[in-house]
């Protein structure tokens, strides 16, 4: 029998912005715990919410790029359960009139192309985090308040491959837009995937289960692997009944797990949250937010390709990431040359850290620094050897590449006179050498440069030296 | 309205009421029964819900970050604290 | 003028417990924006007073308020309350005492431990018109002159076929108010503030036991009522449905105002139970409409306004 998985996603992301959802509180990552706290983010009564503009806008800009229509009226309601990182028993979210409906994303597999529709995105609050120790649990409520989307795919994929495009895809157009950070390593982007299973060719749906906790795009692979063939064995065998329920993915063992005590609960009693007044988003808004979005990522990748005359596929690498492109952007507009930045990004700076689950997202480096090293290439004050060493030290150790070179006496030697005296030398200390390229054996003056480099301890221009023992070679 | 019906609720709500008390609830639901039946007479098709009586837009606010509290006035009131988060019981029995 | 406020109105750093055990020694870590403005006018705070929980009126009994207490012992000038019941209303008239209600949203919220956002609100329990109008001014932004449309005492009142949908207002309210305080106090489970029970060996239990030995009898019947008519089998036959006819009331009763300008209504009723002995006033909290409940030649009189 051959059978058909069908998927539908469910992708939490925060919101970039500054402050919370509904009060004024640093929406920052990291920092101590409840440090970004106030009386109305920890459920303390008495303060009403109220509604963070750029949280909107964001939502707003996240339906432009996604191709949804945009709500005219918005309007948020309580949903109610208790669990102890939920400070206020209810989460503000969007069930009646959600930000955007009827969206869609276009996505790039090895099969071609496909169109993943969208039911709707909502804005809602994030949850704080509960740390489970020993004995006890703790529960820090940074993040409690937080702006996020909840983008709901239709039941449209079909396969892993699907799954991992579209994620990278929402990723790419999310963070060129601005919309978020999309760092699914600190839980900023998540995802929970509704999957199904049913005989090729049928049209009548599967048991539905949902499927949470995936914290890598390797994850949520493995996850789908899994639960895939859970149910296909179920189909086969009858070994179980599937019922549709809620699990969580356990990715160090593999497996996924129940959540039956997340089903009994399930009547989430959502209302309308009578303190927060529906909000208009007037074409006029829609139209503004438009105009401030930043170049996307097709664009850049059309501009850089045209104009800059970068290759598709480092042109791809870089405008896949918008932490690359930021790179690139800021070291080009300090007037290096554009090929010798992508150059430097994607055979340098990408060697730099592989280790296991890292995006180049999560590349973190300081690019006035990044910049200041590339100058002194460009101005031949270093060679690139010594260049790729230091950048590895600025990735590293955040040091300062001009101060280092300085105190290391790491500049190019590129004194003429002192650089014939070290050839001349090389030159009287190999007189066998000398004999073998007079009598025709060209190769050999490749092991005098190496010679004379040494002599410098690798700083001089090997440009320079060549030269200069080329000149010296055709004296004799 | 039975005490077994007022269980349903109780476990949405996060209570375990002693038994008189579930009683009593179940009894005041049974006597409002009728006064919520009236509900069924008004014929509503077509009408908006009113959420709350007023009739103002809202009024955003910036995005700008503003520290309200400190930490330490935070979690002053906290029935069990621990080096600066909430501490609760464990999770599972 | 010497000033007591409910204790479900914050005042910084005192213990503002809105008459919760649930609440027995929060701390307020801001004080509501009332208090402010009336410390603002030079008025003196004379203390906090106990309320019922939350505000939360019982169904059947019919004790004498804290508020009313504090007044006749001459404690105070005025009481800053949240009568979103009416038992203050229904009660204020027969001790010779005035309650003035502002339009909804007229007085910052700001402070105030909800119960029923959707018609919370801070009024005065007083002596007098007089005091009433100036507490209500200092307290809200406008200036409130519609006290001035008093009727002279002689008026009769006579069509009483206008007065709509008054059997159903009580179950309408208590709909809504009851959804609406299962959801406003479920953030009480004794995890970040307030009481927490002692000897639960999980966390499940912590919620089971705290929020069962937290809260009075009244609140928990408010919140088991709340969860019934918001769950999924009666979200539209109740909860839905209650807040369509609160439209048509809200309407119905407009229209009315615009035509006659006030409403002279009584705060007390013979019914059943609290709800239908306060229709009128619960008629108030709907619609948000300004009210003020006196007493008027001889009869006990709540007028309405359109605000």
């Amino acid at each position: 029998m051959k059978y058909e998985v069908v998927m539908g996603l469910e992708v939490h992301t925060e919101l970039a912005t500054k402050s919370k959802l509904f009060c004024s509180c640093s929406a920052e990552f990291g920092g101590q715990a409840n440090e970004n706290v106030c009386p109305a983010c920890a459920g303390m009564p008495g303060m009403l919410p109220n509604a963070n503009k750029r949280a909107i806008e964001l939502g707003i800009a996240a339906g432009i790029i996604t191709n949804s229509r945009i709500t005219p009226t918005i309007s948020f309601d309580k949903k109610n359960y208790f669990y102890p990182d939920l400070p206020t028993g209810y989460q503000i979210t969007q069930l009646f009139a959600p930000i955007c409906k009827d969206g869609y994303v276009d996505i790039e597999t090895a099969d071609g192309g496909r169109r993943i529709g969208l039911t709707q995105i909502h804005l809602e609050q994030d949850a704080g985090k509960l740390v489970h120790s020993y004995d006890l649990s703790l529960v820090d409520y940074n993040r409690a308040g937080v702006p996020l989307i909840e983008i709901v795919s239709k039941p449209d994929f079909r396969s892993a491959e699907e799954v991992v495009a579209y994620l990278e895809k929402l990723r790419q157009i999310l963070s060129f837009a601005g919309v978020s950070d999309c760092r699914m390593q600190e839980g900023s982007m998540r995802c929970d995937v509704n999957l199904s299973v049913r005989e090729a060719g049928s049209d009548v749906l599967g048991v539905r289960t949902e499927m949470k906790n995936m914290n890598s795009l390797k994850a949520i692979v493995r996850a789908i692997e899994y639960e895939s063939q859970r149910h296909i064995d179920a189909l086969e065998t009858g070994s179980e009944i599937l019922i549709q329920e809620t699990r969580r993915w356990d990715d160090n063992k593999g497996v996924s797990y129940s959540m039956r005590d997340k089903e009994e609960a399930a009547d989430y009693r959502y209302f309308p949250d009578p303190d927060i007044l529906p909000i208009d988003i007037s074409d006029e808004w829609i139209a503004a937010v438009k105009s401030t979005l930043p170049e996307s990522a097709g664009d850049k990748f059309a501009r850089i390709t045209g104009q800059l005359g970068i290759s598709e596929y480092d042109a791809g690498i870089i405008t896949a990431s918008r932490k690359l492109s930021d790179i690139f952007d800021k070291l080009t507009q300090k007037g290096l040359p554009p090929k010798d930045v992508v150059s430097w990004i994607v055979t340098e700076l990408l060697s730099m850290d592989t280790q296991e689950n890292k995006s180049n997202d999560d590349i973190d480096i300081d690019c006035d620094k990044f910049a200041d090293l590339l100058l002194l290439v460009e101005r031949k004050e270093i060679n690139r050897n010594t260049a790729k060493k230091i950048l590895s030290l600025i990735y590293n150790q955040n040091i300062d590449p001009i101060d280092y070179v300085a105190q290391n006496n790491l500049g190019m030697v590129s004194d003429t006179g002192l650089l014939e005296g070290i050839v001349s030398e090389v030159l009287a200390e190999n007189p066998s050498s000398v004999e073998q390229f007079l009598a025709g054996n060209e190769k050999v003056s490749g092991f005098l440069m190496g010679k004379a480099m040494a002599k410098t301890a690798g700083k001089a221009d090997p440009a320079a030296v060549r030269m200069i023992l080329m000149e010296a070679l055709g004296r004799l | 309205m039975t005490a077994e019906n007022v269980k349903t609720y109780e476990s949405m709500a996060k209570f375990s009421l002693d038994s008189d008390t579930r009683t009593w609830i179940a009894d005041v639901l049974s006597g409002l029964e009728d006064g919520f039946g009236l509900l069924d007479t008004i014929n509503t098709c077509g009408i908006t819900p009113l959420i709350t009586p007023l009739a103002k837009t809202n009024i955003m606010r910036e995005d700008v970050a503003v520290k309200q509290i400190t930490r330490d006035r935070l979690m002053s009131t906290a029935p069990a604290e621990y080096d600066g988060y909430f501490q609760v019981p464990k999770t599972i029995a | 003028m010497r000033f007591m406020a409910c204790s479900n109105i914050m005042v910084k750093d005192e213990i503002s417990s809105a008459g919760s055990k649930m609440l027995y020694n929060f701390k307020a870590p801001f004080g509501a924006d009332v208090y402010d403005r009336c410390i603002g006018k030079g008025m003196e705070f004379a203390g906090l007073i106990e309320t019922d929980e939350f505000g939360i009126d019982s169904l059947f009994e019919q004790n004498t308020d804290a508020a009313i207490t504090a007044m006749l012992e001459n404690r105070c000038d005025f009481v800053l309350c949240n009568d979103l019941f009416g038992k203050l209303q229904r009660q204020a008239p027969g001790h010779g005492l005035v309650y003035i209600n502002p339009a909804y949203g007229a007085v910052s919220r700001q402070g105030l431990i909800p119960a029923v956002s959707s018609m919370d609100r801070i009024g005065v329990l007083c002596r007098n018109i007089d005091d009433g109008c100036r507490v209500i001014s200092a307290i809200s932004d406008g200036v409130s002159d519609f006290a001035k449309e008093i009727p002279d005492k002689a008026t009769e009142y006579k069509d009483i076929s206008q007065l709509k949908y008054t059997d159903i207002i009580p179950y309408v309210f208590y709909i809504l108010a009851s959804a609406e305080i299962s959801g406003n106090t479920a953030r009480y489970d004794g995890v970040k503030f307030g009481f927490r029970a002692e000897n639960a060996q999980n966390l499940n239990e912590m919620y089971l036991k705290s929020r069962t030995e937290g809260f009075d009898r009244d609140t928990q019947l408010a919140i088991i009522t709340g969860c019934m008519v918001l769950s999924k089998d009666n979200y539209n036959k109740l909860y839905h449905k209650a807040m369509q006819i609160r439209r048509l009331i809200a309407e119905h009763y407009t229209r009315l105002l615009d035509e006659c300008g006030f409403l002279a209504l009584s705060p007390s009723v013979t019914g059943k139970n609290n709800l239908e002995r306060s229709v009128f006033c619960l008629l108030s909290s709907l619609c948000g409409f300004p009210s003020i409940s006196m007493k008027h030649g001889d009869s006990e009189r709540l007028f309405v306004y359109k605000g």
